[in-house]
């Protein structure tokens, strides 16, 4: 019922739109609701708590596709696909119509924004950096941490606080894996010391293994210092997940902005995070 | 056109060819411990020991039949649950040359099989040893016919070597891949990466052509030389 409401809602203002402007302009919106089903680049799937595969339904789970669905019902398209794809190749395929919109853990970032020539939605996920030690490490608290190797993911934020963390001397030196589970390994191994991951993916991991641990606070994100300024000036908190869509799409952005905005007032997001067990204080402030 | 040329390749090119450096050390590291190793395994496996024979044909098989991939991984992850913990950079080197090593090993099986058995037969029987043989007759012959193959391996393993990022050692595509993940601007990056490919791997493949009429004798040079340049 509510969804036939908001149908209703919905088909009058664009009625009313077509009424007062005289046509319907036929942008990223129109074009993705004619076609009945809106397609996300996923370039981390099996990262849980974020997206993976059911082994036994093959359904995808976690909370992005669950963020995902509930958006494009919101936006008005019945259906709802990933296609699953390296990485590095989620914007150029973006770009070149592979797929509308880019829901796969991208943080926005004013460099990424700027250089990438795509646009990002208000945030749907925050996240926060902790340092993580095996139990039984010696390594007690951040000052420990002086001489000794940290691990993260490469090319992620994680990465980014670890090499700040080496450059401000806290740690010693960072190594750098391709992929989430090899910083892991390498910290199991004793190759490295410490490893950086943000809060999700930590308690998903700790809540598997029952090995892991945090050292200190959390280490919130810091632009590099030649984007400070232009962050400062950005409306969300960094170290925001947000949807990347194309430049001209601001129609679709526009569409999304708002269902993201409905799923915070009334409670949406929250239910999906906490499902998830993803739900943290951290998650209370998104736009400064 | 105009940013790529004089804005993005001043930018990050820098960073991409302290990768490159990276990259060619591994090549050609891996190339000599690999041609070694492929020398030593041709060798054992012509030689009349059984067990030999059998222990070098199943590191061959092995190393050719399982990805690369996998090889560095388990060098990286697996070993230091036996207590060998190995550096990133040393367990790359350590598994491109194996599995460079097993390929090449037989190419030089059969570079060293086509010498016609006449030659050696012709060196017993004017008193040589057989270690003589192989090093005065057979050996510098077998060289001459593997160095082309030898040097389409090595343009292989140059980019063979990106593999290695897998365990966290940054060369010239991780770089690459840092540069994506701070601008997104993937083709751009890509082009570039490939561009430093194209060239390392281009400078090889002149080399091993030099090295090739290097090895020839001069009354075999003139119309091998311009064949092997006209490719």
């Amino acid at each position: 019922m509510k969804n036939l409401r908001r149908g209703i809602a919905g088909a009058t203002a664009v009625f009313m739109l077509a009424a007062t402007t005289g046509y319907s302009y036929a942008g990223c919106l129109d074009d993705v609701r004619n076609k009945g089903v809106i397609v996300s680049a996923n370039g981390q799937m099996g990262t849980k708590p974020f997206v993976w595969k059911n082994d036994q339904s093959g359904e995808y789970e976690g909370f992005e596709p669950e963020l995902f669905a509930e958006i494009a019902e919101r936006i008005g398209v019945p259906k709802w696909d990933y296609v699953i794809t390296e990485w590095t190749t989620m914007i150029p395929g973006l770009k070149a119509d592979r797929w509308e919109i880019i829901l796969s853990g991208m943080a926005s970032t004013q460099e990424r924004i700027q250089n990438a020539g795509i646009i990002f939605s208000r945030p749907y996920f925050m996240m926060i950096d902790h340092v993580i030690v095996l139990k039984d490490s010696p390594i007690q608290s951040i000052d420990d941490l002086k001489d000794k190797t940290i691990s993260s993911t490469l090319g992620t934020m994680d990465s980014l606080t670890a090499h700040r963390l080496v450059a401000e001397g806290i740690a010693a030196k960072v190594q750098d894996f391709n992929t989430f589970g090899e910083p892991f390994v390498a910290l199991r191994n004793k190759q490295v010391d410490a490893i950086i991951f943000d809060q999700s993916t930590f308690a998903a991991e700790a809540e598997r293994s029952g090995d892991l641990r945090i050292v200190g606070d959390p280490i919130p994100y810091q632009p590099k210092p030649e984007w400070k300024e232009a962050e400062d000036a950005a409306p969300y908190v960094l170290g925001g997940l947000a949807i990347g869509m194309k430049l001209e799409c601001t129609d679709l952005a526009e569409a999304v902005n708002t269902a993201l905005v409905d799923m915070e007032t009334d409670g949406t997001r929250q239910r999906i995070l906490e499902k998830y067990k993803a739900w943290g204080p951290e998650q209370a402030k998104l736009m400064k | 056109m105009y940013d790529f040329f004089f804005v993005l390749i001043p930018r990050h090119m820098p960073f991409l060819l302290e990768g490159a450096l990276v990259t060619v050390q591994l090549a050609l590291l891996s190339i000599v411990f690999g041609i070694a190793i492929g020398l030593a395994t041709a060798l054992g496996r012509l030689s009349s020991i059984r067990p030999l024979r059998w222990l070098l044909g199943a590191y061959v098989e092995i190393w050719r039949d399982v990805p690369l991939i996998v090889q560095l991984l388990v060098i990286y992850f697996t070993l230091p649950e036996i207590g060998l913990s190995l550096p990133a950079f040393t367990a790359g080197v350590l598994g491109l040359s194996l599995n460079v090593g097993a390929y090449l090993s037989e190419v030089f099986r059969a570079a060293i099989l086509s010498i016609d058995p006449g030659q050696r037969d012709g060196g017993l029987s004017i008193g040589m040893s057989r270690f003589l043989i192989y090093r005065r007759v057979i050996l510098p012959q077998a060289f001459r016919i593997a160095v082309p193959t030898v040097g389409g391996y090595f343009i292989g393993l140059l980019k063979d070597t990106s593999l290695v990022s897998y365990i966290s050692v940054s060369e010239l595509l991780r770089n690459g891949v840092i540069v994506i993940s701070n601008t997104f601007q993937s083709m751009e990056v890509y082009l570039m990466v490939a561009m430093i490919y194209f060239a390392l791997s281009f400078i090889a493949s002149r080399l091993v052509v030099r090295l090739e009429a290097f090895l020839t004798p001069a009354y075999l040079r003139a119309g091998h030389v311009e064949a092997a340049e006209r490719t």
